[in-house]
């Protein structure tokens, strides 16, 4: 038999913390894997998986075992170069991966590596700038690219070296849902050409397109096998941090209502063919649809002509935002989507004051932004939890970080203040509040960001992308926290590329396109009314394709924001046709 | 009102414009070493001719790159205190030291004609230095940069340095200017949402050096962990490959490279001796 591309054996590796501890990464991977292959690798925030990865390209090397690429040993360090030619990888924040200063150098920085001449490597540049839509970028600078822009420079970097195996490392969380298709689309294509493909994700509707997922825990491998296989067991998936693919999930609760339904669909294409007809005679849709509007509540932020131009005057400038207008009532949870630029955090800063309406008016509860003495005011008046806000850290300890607000606001009884905020978000004072930021997972970062923002008891809360980079564990208990907080009557403005995640949280959706707002009602209405949204990169969640389908198939279903009332509809329109029968 | 975070915005100094101008157009290494040569005669020039000479060459320059002169100008203003400041102390400097055709008093205080000539020379000459340095970074992107300088700095690798590694060093250098500006945007944005206040300019100096040390320490962590994935994707992209090292614009000179640089060293003896 030909040996595996990628084969590592018995891989033990540990990180040394500050003070002298080991921490172990992984321990004792076993692993094939073959040439042409497709793998998912998953696991929960922690679970070793870019550790894993990195040993891959020796960019790591083992503490113990061995680990070969096409039958060289990552420890010969003469094999280096040959291995980093094969194997490629794209990391998580695209911007960190960028080496010159223009799009087509940076391109071409791998192949001058290899020494090349400089006719093939104009020429592979400009076939790969091609082939990733960046041709007329190619004399921009890269930090001024868009998110989407940027990681298809980053692929374009590694991609012109043609390595057999690609690794993508967190790689489509900046990307918007069209955004992310379009890229796997084109390394699957590239896949089917023979290039093995190792995919790192925490989506599970992304790890299905594998033909393989590796799962792993603690620094372990605990599954490997076909996604059919790896996905059966939906407790032992729980248990690891994970959830199972929302169409599988979904499938296996209507399952449970009506067998007609299919059982283990992975594919959204699989549940959605799958959809039976409607067993009985259907009453009249308007019958069913009900149309739930309540009263509008008192408007809490108001947003009239808002434009915004980033650098303005100077060769540099940009069109963030023009003639934006949005309301958001009170207790309301308001989604803004739309393509990677098209102008969400902008809005969003605009909301608390960090930006100032250079032209329009924002009225955020009872302050006037544009007639505003001190700002300050509104930022405790509406909170902002910032993109990758771990990031963003400046003390040491967690307890610190959250007192960091109150303090400054002068609050009296500074403890309780923290301890209420940790708690909100389901940390326990005492067992954090002394914990070091660096050591806490992705998730509990995540919890303490979120903390430190809620310390000014905010009435409003703003969330950029918030459940970007989180495992599906951590979603799950994020979604429940905001839930609770919309309880509590505080209102919250959320920018988000993953609206599957937070459909059960929003009232209404305000779709960005280009600096403007191109649509706005609830997600049944834009949804229902199947309007175009491609252009804004937006993907129609399933819950909503599922709901057309069963419509289209002749159920009497309405429609209905999250699974648990879906599965209520299909279970009353069947007792609906079981009453006409009798 | 309140504070602008758009530090982008202060550090014209360091950004590259990709326009497409008769300068920009220009082959890589006539255009560092022209500007190294002007840079030079400005440094050694003696006289104020030679200086407004190159004040002058510098605004038709950047009419040329077709930049605004407004946003190059803008890019001199957080430099003018330091400026000034070291205009004042040449001026009285020198003063102390030499003779003038004329003299003033202010109790101990004291300015003649040389100490005045003195500091507006160094004022002209700072000014006309930081012009055609920002020159520099708008019109050679840092790549051009460093393929000029792995070019130029060949003949070191006979006493072991390498150019490459010197070139690759200032690369990396030069693109963390705009990051850098973005992280601390973001960090200040991050902190003022909290609470923090920037920019309101109260407080002594010693407090508002306090309040920045907050927002350097992340900046500081936050700049050592993107270098560190840096490093690793220069790393994965095969960096340490000891290969050749061709590289993906190798145009050769044209005419009109060597017009402009023969107009370039004509400039800079000019402004020597003027």
């Amino acid at each position: 038999m030909a040996e595996p591309l990628i084969r590592i054996s018995n891989l033990h590796f540990q990180y040394q913390t500050p003070d002298g501890k080991a921490l172990p990464a992984l321990r004792g991977i076993n692993l094939e894997i073959e040439s042409g292959d497709y793998v998912a690798l998953v696991g929960a925030n922690g679970s070793g998986k870019s550790t894993l990865v990195r040993h891959l390209n020796a960019l790591l090397l083992p503490d113990r075992g061995d680990v070969w690429v096409d039958g060289l040993n990552t420890r010969e360090v003469t094999a280096h170069p040959l291995i980093r030619q094969r194997v490629g990888m794209v990391f998580q924040f695209p911007e960190d991966q960028i080496v010159a200063s223009v799009v087509e150098d940076d391109v071409a920085f791998g192949l001058e590596n290899l020494g090349l001449s400089s006719e093939e490597i104009r020429q592979r540049v400009a076939e790969m700038l091609q082939t990733l839509g960046l041709w007329e970028h190619r004399l921009r600078p890269p930090h001024l690219l868009s998110a989407g822009q940027i990681q298809r420079l980053a692929l374009a970097g590694v991609l012109v070296l043609r390595p057999r195996c690609l690794i993508l490392d967190e790689a489509t969380t900046m990307l918007d849902p069209q955004g992310r298709l379009r890229l796997l689309a084109l390394v699957e294509a590239l896949n089917r050409e023979g290039m093995t493909l190792i995919h790192v994700t925490h989506h599970m509707e992304e790890a299905v397109r594998a033909r393989r997922v590796i799962v792993l825990h603690q620094g372990e491998v605990a599954l490997d096998g076909s996604p059919a296989e790896v996905f059966a067991d939906a407790d032992r998936i729980r248990a690891l941090g994970l959830e199972v693919p929302p169409a599988l999930q979904l499938a296996q609760q209507l399952h449970g209502v009506f067998a007609g339904f299919p059982a283990l669909p992975l594919h959204p294409e699989e549940l959605l063919a799958g959809v039976p007809r409607y067993p009985h005679t259907h009453p009249a849709h308007s019958e069913v649809l009900n149309d739930h509007r309540q009263p509008s509540p008192a408007l809490v932020i108001e947003v009239r002509d808002l434009a915004h131009t980033y650098l303005q005057g100077t060769p540099l400038a940009h069109i963030a935002l023009q003639d934006v207008h949005l309301q958001v009532g009170e207790g309301q949870a308001v989604a803004l989507v739309g393509a990677t630029g098209s102008g969400k955090s902008t809005l969003l800063q605009h909301l608390n004051g960090l930006l100032l309406p250079q032209r329009g008016r924002v009225r955020v509860g009872p302050y006037h932004l544009d007639a505003l003495q001190d700002v300050r005011l509104v930022r405790r008046y509406a909170g902002l939890l910032m993109q990758n806000p771990e990031m963003q850290f400046f003390e040491t300890y967690v307890g610190d970080e959250v007192a960091f607000a109150p303090r400054l606001m002068g609050v009296k009884d500074l403890r309780e203040r923290v301890r209420w905020a940790l708690e909100m978000v389901g940390l326990d004072f005492e067992a954090y509040k002394d914990r070091l930021l660096f050591t806490l997972s992705g998730g509990e970062r995540r919890k303490v960001a979120l903390a430190s923002v809620l310390a000014m008891q905010p009435k409003v809360l703003l969330l950029d992308e918030p459940t970007a980079g989180l495992d599906p564990a951590s979603r799950r208990e994020l979604l429940l926290n905001l839930q609770q907080f919309k309880a509590r009557g505080t209102t919250l403005v959320i920018a988000t590329h993953h609206l599957d995640d937070l459909l059960p949280l929003i009232d209404g959706i305000e779709v960005l396109f280009k600096g403007t707002v191109q649509v706005e009602g609830t997600p049944e209405r834009i949804f229902a009314e199947g309007l175009s949204l491609e252009s804004s990169g937006l993907v129609t969640p399933l819950l909503y394709r599922v709901v057309q389908r069963l419509q289209q198939r002749g159920w009497p279903v309405p429609w209905v924001n999250d699974e648990r009332q879906l599965v209520h509809a299909v279970a009353a329109a069947l007792r609906m046709g079981y009453e006409r029968i009798v | 009102m309140s504070e602008s975070f758009e530090y982008l915005r202060l550090i014209s100094l360091g950004q590259y414009l990709p326009l497409d101008s008769i300068i920009h157009r220009r082959e890589a290494r006539v255009k560092v070493v022209a500007l190294l040569s002007i840079l030079m005669a400005a440094v050694f020039s003696t006289h104020l001719p030679g200086l407004v000479l190159a004040l002058i060459a510098a605004l038709v320059v950047l009419r040329l790159a077709r930049i605004g002169w407004g946003y190059a100008l803008r890019g001199l203003l957080p430099s003018l205190p330091f400026i000034l400041l070291l205009m004042g102390i040449q001026m009285i400097w020198v003063s102390y030291r030499e003779a003038g055709a004329w003299e003033m008093h202010w109790g101990w205080l004291r300015l003649n004609q040389s100490g005045v000539i003195a500091g507006g020379l160094l004022g002209v000459r700072f000014v006309v230095l930081l012009l055609w340095l920002m020159l520099g970074s708008y019109c050679i992107s840092s790549t051009e940069m460093v393929r000029a300088l792995r070019q130029l700095l060949r003949p070191l690798r006979c006493v072991g340095i390498s150019s490459r590694d010197v070139a690759m060093a200032v690369q990396v250098a030069l693109r963390f200017i705009p990051y850098l500006a973005l992280m601390l945007e973001r960090i200040a944005k991050a902190q003022a949402s909290r609470g923090a206040v920037w920019g309101t300019r109260t407080g002594g100096l010693a407090a508002r050096v306090r309040q920045l040390l907050p927002l350097l320490i992340p900046l500081f962590l936050l700049t050592l962990r993107k270098a560190e994935t840096l490093a690793l994707a220069i790393e994965a992209r095969g960096y340490s490959n000891p290969a050749s090292e061709d590289s993906l614009k190798c145009p050769p000179w044209t005419s009109a490279d060597r017009g402009f640089l023969g107009i370039a060293l004509g400039l800079a003896v000019a402004i020597l001796l003027l």
